[in-house]
Parts: structure tokens; sequence; C-alpha cells
């Protein structure tokens, strides 16, 4: 029986937003990469150019607010919008005199109020604080048992997927930038038809998002990797790893040795070895009912 | 919050056995763990598929407007919760409710009017943000339009209605009998725990 009711809270991703500080910086993105490590960036509430505390506290509500599920983007665009009016904000001066603003086209990336420019700071911090918190939400002893492994998908439609370039008849690939050049590049293996899984300690994941890799990488080891990606991670079932030939069947889950909890180890003294064997070869054969029923 | 959670109980699609098991445990948190991490990753593989299906961006293809990526945002916005009673995946994102039931969308508070984008420059914008927007009155409805440069003619923007309802669409999350599954799934890789813990394959 499934229930359906109203949800509460997305506890981790909240409890990480509300920890970062805002850092108002008048730096280029190129210098805060250059001058603030990965660790503080990652931790940070911060966007190029941005000198005011107070927007990048508007940013952090409406995060809060979409993350909640309370808003969707186009609102909350426009509510960044309306406080970069208050704020007294006008693209070709900035924020006034001596705010370290410099002048921008109206309507592009450097326009701090552009759609273009907010959308890129909501939907970034949004996919990585998610992320992050899904991320740690998979390093239980028991997940990384279950979901030994990540794989690289698009989680997010594109027009023009990264990697390629639309001419007349169609799109067509510009070789070594899509993220299958990018996985081989790190050093990450194809399994099945080109499916991009690896470990969850794989290094592939921090490789993926380093800048000493790609000039658009965000120094990060959880999706986006990179500046303005669809592309996401999904967990991969542990025996599904196994049958692609991912990790071996005595694998351990990761590097960090499997604590069993106390809970665990009570319930596995519980019962002997052939009611548990009876058990799961139940559950396999009606596993395969529902799975037959869906077709 | 807005949005969905969801739990499910298996005890009627699990053998006697498998329900004795169950019902024999110290502790159910972990178990539930397994079950919800299962559930989370069916949704948000579910979405993921949504957001990547072409056909669930009709609006704004017609529009020729870039989509908003709705799908991929509830996916991000998908996670799970053990506890000893319970297993649950919740899914804090606008919209999700619809699978469940109709929703009839009305304008927020101190508005009169939803607008429905007719072109593609009004797709996925608040219309009090696009300036030189005013009514004229359509056929059907009223219309916010805008001034070309000519000075003369004029592009309508957006229909003004008073409600939308949405039709419910049980399609927007996966079918009942893939949560079952998934929840067996669950409780068989906590048996594997188990033989895990005890050093067998």
């Amino acid at each position: 029986m499934i229930a359906f009711d109203e949800p509460t809270l997305f506890p981790e991703a909240l409890a990480d937003l509300e920890e970062k500080e805002a850092l108002p910086t008048g730096m280029n993105s190129e210098e805060i990469r250059r001058t603030w490590p990965a660790e503080l960036r990652r931790r940070a509430l911060f966007s190029a150019r941005t000198t005011k505390a107070d927007l990048l506290e508007g940013y952090r509500d409406q995060l809060g607010a979409l993350m909640g599920g309370d808003t969707n983007i186009a609102t909350a665009r426009a509510k960044v919008q309306d406080l970069l009016d208050s704020l007294g904000y006008n693209p070709l001066t900035g924020f006034g005199e001596g705010e370290g603003v410099p002048p921008a086209e109206a309507g592009s990336l450097r326009d701090l109020s552009s759609n273009m420019r907010v959308d890129l700071v909501l939907r970034t911090n949004m996919q990585q604080i998610a992320n992050y918190a899904f991320r740690e939400a998979g390093q239980t002893d028991g997940s990384r048992y279950a979901f030994p492994c990540y794989e690289l998908v698009r989680v997010a439609w594109r027009a023009i997927p990264r990697g390629m370039r639309k001419l007349k008849g169609g799109l067509v690939p510009n070789p070594g930038e899509d993220w299958p050049s990018r996985w081989a590049a790190v050093g990450g293996e194809f399994y099945g038809l080109g499916r991009m899984i690896a470990r969850k300690d794989s290094p592939v994941w921090p490789e993926l998002g380093s800048t000493a890799n790609f000039d658009d990488a965000l120094d990060t080891d959880v999706p986006p990797f990179a500046f303005n990606s669809g592309y996401g991670i999904r967990e991969v079932p542990r025996r599904e790893c196994i049958a692609l030939g991912v990790i071996e069947p005595n694998d351990e889950a990761t590097a960090k040795p499997l604590k069993m909890n106390e809970g665990l180890s009570v319930n596995a003294a519980k019962f002997d070895d052939d009611f548990l064997r009876a058990v799961r070869s139940d559950l396999d054969a009606s596993i395969e009912r529902g799975r037959l029923k869906l077709k | 919050m807005n949005g969905l959670a969801i739990s499910v109980d298996i005890s009627d699609a699990v053998s006697e056995r498998v329900s004795a098991f169950i019902s024999g445990l110290e502790n159910r948190t972990e178990l539930n763990a397994r079950i919800a991490d299962r559930e989370r990753n069916l949704i948000r593989d579910y979405f993921i598929s949504l957001e990547n299906d072409p056909a669930r961006h009709k609006t704004a293809t017609y529009l020729g407007a870039t989509p908003s990526g709705f799908w991929g945002m509830a996916a991000n916005n998908t996670s799970s919760l053990a506890t000893e009673d319970a297993a649950i995946v919740q899914v804090n994102h606008p919209g999700v409710g619809r699978s469940m039931h109709d929703v009839t969308i009305t304008p927020g508070e101190g508005k009169q009017w939803l607008t429905i984008p007719l072109i593609a420059a009004a797709y996925n914008q608040r219309a009090y943000r696009v300036p030189g927007l005013f009514v004229v009155p359509g056929a059907a409805m009223p219309l916010l339009v805008k001034k070309n440069e000519d000075g003369h003619s004029i592009t309508p923007w957006y229909a003004l209605v008073r409600s939308v309802t949405l039709e419910q669409d049980r399609s927007l999350l996966p079918p009942d009998e893939a949560f079952e599954v998934e929840a067996q799934e669950g409780v068989r890789d906590y048996v594997d725990l188990l033989f895990e813990n005890r050093g067998i394959a």
C-alpha cells in the first residue's frame, strides 16, 4: 500500500543552505577561483562582482523557498530582481560609487539583474546544495553497500547539449567537449552501452569538477561539475554494478570499511542462515513477478 | 512546503515468511532506510526520465522557448527519510501533487489574474517584470500586449485568466507496482546486509 501526504522538509539540504556564509565580493569568477580555496567556495554563498550582503541573503531566501517547493524559478528570479531594484542596482552604474561593480551590458551574464545571471546563480546553488545532500545521504554504511556506485547522467534537458553545435540538418558533436569525452579524459570507464559509472569513492568525481582539467569546472566533487551543466548523478544498485562488471561481488563498498551498526548485528544474530536464504529466495521470486506485472 | 510525502507499506505484497522476518526484527530503522533509498531513487530516476522526454516540454517547444527544467528540479528536491516505523520519500516541488488529484491554480494574494504565455519571450517570466505591457480586451479573454518597435502594431504576450485547473495525471509518478517492487528490493538489500554482517555472500 502506498500512502501520500504533505512533505515536511529536506533537512540535509536546508541545513547546508543555512550554514553557508554569505561572502560579498567585488572579484570576478577567475579571481575568486584563484584566491579562494575550493572548500571555502563550497561553504560560502557568493557570486562574482556581488558586493551586497543583502543580495546574497535574498538569494538564500529564494533558494530556501525553491528547495522547500514553495516557489518556482520564474518567481524566485523576479524576487531577486525586485531586490536588486530596491538596492538601486543598474547594469551601467552598478550599486553606485565605490561598490566595485563594473558596468555591464544589460541582459548579459555580467548584468547582475539579467534573467540569465539570476537563473545561473539560483540553479547552480540549488543543484550543488541538493547534490551535496544527496551525496551525504549516500555515505551511510547501508547506502554504500546497497548503492556502491554513481552513474553520470543528463538530469536537465538542453536544446543544445554541451559538446554539440547546431548546424543545418541537426546537432553535430564537437569532439572532446561533451561529457563522455570528459569522462574518458579523467580516467572514467564505460559499461554496457556507454554508461558512465564509477564507485562512489572514485577519483573521477572530483576530477570531473576540477579546473585543473576543465576551464569551465566549478572545483567540486558533486554536480553540477561545470557552469550551466545539465549533467548529474544517480545511484546504481549493487547487483547491477556487479552484473555490469563495475565492482566484484566481494568488493568493499568503498575504501572506507563498512561498520555494522548495533541494530544490524542484533538482527543478523536473530535469524539462522537457512531462514535468511529462504527469505531472500521469496523476495527474488516476488520481485520477478512484480517486474513481469509491469510489462 | 509544497509537494508530496510518500510512504510504502508492503505487508500485503510479500510472502508469509518475509512478513514473519520483518515482524521479527528488533529495530527496523536500517530496513526502512534501505526501502526509502530504493523508493527515492525510483522517483528520482523517474523525474529524470520525464525531464528528458521531449513530450514533456510541449509548451516550451511550441513557443520556441527554453524549457524551465521543472522535472530536473523535482529530481533534485527528492529525498528519503527512515525511522523505526516508516520509510518515507519526500518530493518538495510545486505541481507534483497533481499526480494525486486535480490542481486548480488561482492568482496569489492581491492578484486578480493568472498569465498564460503566448510567445517564447513570455515563457517562464513574471509579467510584472516585463516593461511596457498593457491590457487590451481579447476575443475570449483579456490580453497583456506590448507595442512593437514600429510604435503602431502590438504583440500579445500573455492571456489573462482567473484560474487554471490541471487534471490529475497519475503518470507523473511511477506506477504502484513499481513502488512495491522497489520496496521488496529494499528488504532484499537489507537481507544482503545481514549476510554481509556474517561474512557470508
